[in-house]
């Protein structure tokens, strides 16, 4: 009877923050597992995402 | 992608070997990063495509989740070295070197960008909680 005795797998997450070249630090929140779909997470996350893209962006056309 | 991590199965081996009186599994401290685009899965044992800087030693501490100190905590950075890349994939491991060591945990993610200089710190956490 698993259910009954449910052992279950750890849980895991992982959140990550961009430091760039210049110093620059782009906290992008928690990227994957728990906690990665609080409302507040995934703003925080887009919001980080369209700031690293358009920098990375300035940067490759800049050479 | 889906956002997936797991602590994979060789990542319940290493945490049960790790209490034994004498463990033969290093603490799995060594970070690395891949651009593989498939999701994690519990039966991973390597990243799919696993960047060509080497993997960095991470800090390993224990957290309170939810009971005290019932989390490990990683934390460990990766700076880009060579051409600018697309970074899908984190892996913790037990050694420095590519060839030996396991995997504990693996995360898929959204594509972070970064250029060469540009560096990810993660954090990388597994709690262990009583089954429901």
């Amino acid at each position: 009877m698993p259910e009954l005795f449910g052992v279950s797998r750890p849980k895991a997450s992982v959140s990550a923050r961009v430091i760039k070249a210049d110093g620059t630090i782009i906290d992008l929140g928690t990227i994957a597992g728990e906690g990665r779909e609080d409302p507040a997470n995934m703003q925080k996350g887009r919001e980080a995402r369209e700031r690293l893209n358009r920098l990375v962006k300035e940067e490759e056309q800049n050479g | 992608m889906a956002d997936t991590v797991y602590c994979v199965d060789n990542g319940l081996d290493i945490t049960t070997n790790r209490l034994l009186s004498s463990p033969t599994q290093n603490e799995p401290k060594w970070v690395h990063w891949g651009t593989g685009a498939s999701a994690a899965a519990a039966t991973d044992t390597v990243l799919q495509t696993p960047g060509g800087e080497a993997r960095t030693v991470g800090t390993i501490t224990q957290v309170t989740t939810t009971t005290t100190n019932d989390t490990m905590q990683c934390v460990g950075t990766i700076t880009c070295t060579s051409a600018g890349k697309a970074i899908k994939e984190v892996g913790l491991f037990t050694h420095l070197t590519s060839t030996t060591g396991y995997l504990y945990l693996h995360g898929t993610f959204d594509v972070i960008n970064v250029n060469v200089g540009d560096s990810i710190e993660f954090t990388c956490k597994v709690q262990y909680t009583n089954p429901a």
